[in-house]
């Protein structure tokens, strides 16, 4: 622990040596005995005090929860003299009930119960110390590091459809594959031959015809989901921003294709890479949030191809999901890079517009609206290669933006 | 015109100088004007025994004063986590045993400061009782 002065000690000081010198110079016992009890007490907070010990241990009592719950941090506390603690809490978590700073002596334990207010990861635990002397002529102090992960989860949104991909993998699961074999969904009809199952005979189009025909079925199949993060940049107003927005997406889609037994991954693509490569499961589900929650905005300006992203993130014909605001022409120039490639590639744009306003001069609102232009070009440019654009602004539901894939791709068929 | 008339008018304004840079320092937490606040305290108290020449009894009630202002001035701008007035208050009347015990070792002031010794020494035995009653109630 540091030990420093207060402001105590120098004046109680320069009070005494006043005194006392005003007292011998002028002759004046009175003054001496008034300086002498300032003295007395300097000399006995130099002299009678030992560095306090204290030992601190921080822990959460959950250290997963979902965005707006609430979680106590415990803090205990083993002290040789009275001190005070104080513990910054980082942006996002915000006390609730307990007292910071608090005052403790002696072994204590304090709780604090804060809420998490914004998803994300955090590392709470940086606790300072600072006791006195029982003079209070001198101050002890330190910065003790006793940092516990704390992972607020987003509240992702429940949907109830999603995008079905084009092309499915080989594995079971709950997508109705392009493929003809056993499943439930009825395909077509064909001429009986020899192996076939008697219960596959289509008894009235056998009638009609005068011999047997069979029915064949769409199997189910699982598919492979990348979902895909523009890590570049982000429009930001106050504490939300479309960053905020994607990685809620990212959440919600992960959750809901995870449940359809399909593979899912994650490619964050900015500043810094990062990637989780397609599993399926409970646990791949905690991954990719967790994976999701480290993602923030890293100033870069190196270019980046999708060279960099290893090959096994990116399966063939998985169908990739980007989220995206489509501010950085560094990610805009990778989406449409996976669509030459045979991706089946949809785009869910994050809004910035209504992060970003207007302006009040003619000249700012101008700015604006040419800005809008560009973006609206730029949508056109995607959609003439074959990928939907669904814009989503923050007051819209994430279902409302799938809805609007789910229509481009009705309408349009990929090229193969 | 009296010595004491041409000594009070300065008194007058230490001691309203003293007061006002002791406002000041409470107000914006700032350490060296309280300092500057108590230091014209002991210069007010220095020219009042010079205009006075004569010994002054409550030598040790000054003492006893001065520390209980210096106490709750620094204690208001770096308040503790937890109330130790009982401790503060021992500090005080321990200031005037002291300042009382200084001047009755020096023998000055004769009886009556031997009589003010043995008094403040009766109430700081009968204080530190009542706070270690209260301090060990509490715990």
């Amino acid at each position: 622990m540091t030990r420093s002065a207060t402001a105590k000690l120098a004046g109680y000081t320069g009070i005494a040596a006043l005194s006392l010198f005003a007292g011998l110079a002028l002759r004046l016992p009175e003054l001496v005995a008034v300086g002498a009890p300032f003295a007395l007490v300097v000399a006995l907070g130099l002299t009678v005090e030992r560095r306090p010990q204290v030992e601190v241990s921080v822990e959460v009592d959950r250290p997963r929860v979902l965005e707006r719950e609430e979680v106590d941090l415990v803090v205990g506390v083993q002290t040789s003299r009275p001190a005070e603690l104080y513990l910054p809490l980082p942006p996002g978590l915000e006390l609730v009930d307990g007292a910071n700073p608090s005052a403790v002596r002696g072994d204590e334990v304090v709780t604090l119960r804060l809420r998490a207010d914004k998803w994300g990861a955090y590392a709470p635990g940086v606790v300072f110390v600072r006791a006195y002397d029982r003079f209070r002529v001198l101050r002890w102090e330190t910065r003790l590091e006793r940092r516990t992960p704390l992972k607020v989860y987003p509240q992702a949104e429940y949907l109830r459809s999603i995008v079905r991909p084009v092309r499915t993998q080989v594995f079971a699961g709950n997508q109705v594959a392009r493929e003809k074999g056993d499943g439930i969904e009825f395909a077509d009809l064909r001429p009986f031959v020899s192996g076939d199952l008697v219960r596959r005979v289509n008894w009235r189009a056998s009638a009609r015809r005068g011999e047997l025909w069979v029915n064949e079925y769409h199997p189910e199949r699982n598919a492979d989901v990348v979902l895909f993060l523009d890590a570049f940049a982000e429009a930001r107003r106050g504490t939300s921003s479309t960053l905020d927005q994607a990685v809620r997406a990212a959440a919600a889609l992960a959750a809901r294709y995870l449940r359809e037994k399909d593979r899912v991954g994650v490619v964050s693509f900015g500043g810094t890479l990062n990637w989780l490569l397609p599993a399926t499961g409970v646990g791949q589900l905690y991954r990719i949030v967790d994976a999701v929650l480290d993602s923030r905005i890293v100033l870069s300006y190196a270019w980046r191809n999708l060279d960099l992203v290893p090959r096994r993130t990116l399966p063939p014909h998985a169908l990739v999901l980007a989220i995206s605001p489509l501010l950085d022409e560094r990610a805009t120039s990778a989406l449409l890079d996976l669509r030459a490639r045979g991706f089946d590639l949809a785009v869910i744009e994050v809004s910035p517009l209504e992060y970003v306003g207007p302006g009040r001069g003619p000249t700012d609102r101008l700015a604006h609206r040419l800005w809008a232009l560009k973006r609206e070009a730029q949508r056109t440019r995607y959609e003439r290669a074959g990928v939907p654009v669904s814009v989503w602004s923050g007051d819209a539901s994430l279902a409302s933006a799938l809805e609007e894939v789910r229509s481009f791709r009705r309408y349009a068929r990929s090229a193969r | 015109m009296l010595v004491a008339d041409v000594v009070r008018k300065p008194l007058g304004a230490l001691a309203v100088a003293a007061v006002l840079a002791l406002a000041a320092g409470l107000v914006g937490h700032w350490g060296p004007l309280v300092q500057l606040g108590l230091t014209l305290g002991v210069v007010s108290y220095a020219v009042a025994l010079v205009e006075r020449d004569a010994f002054d009894e409550r030598a040790p009630l000054v003492a006893a004063a001065m520390l209980a202002t210096g106490e709750l001035a620094y204690t208001s701008i770096e308040p503790p986590a937890r109330r130790a007035w009982p401790f503060s208050l021992l500090l005080v009347v321990a200031a005037a045993g002291v300042a009382s015990l200084l001047l009755a070792a020096a023998g000055i002031g004769g009886g009556r400061v031997r009589e003010l010794v043995l008094g403040v020494a009766a109430a700081a035995a009968a204080l530190a009782v009542v706070a270690r009653l209260a301090a060990t109630a509490t715990r």
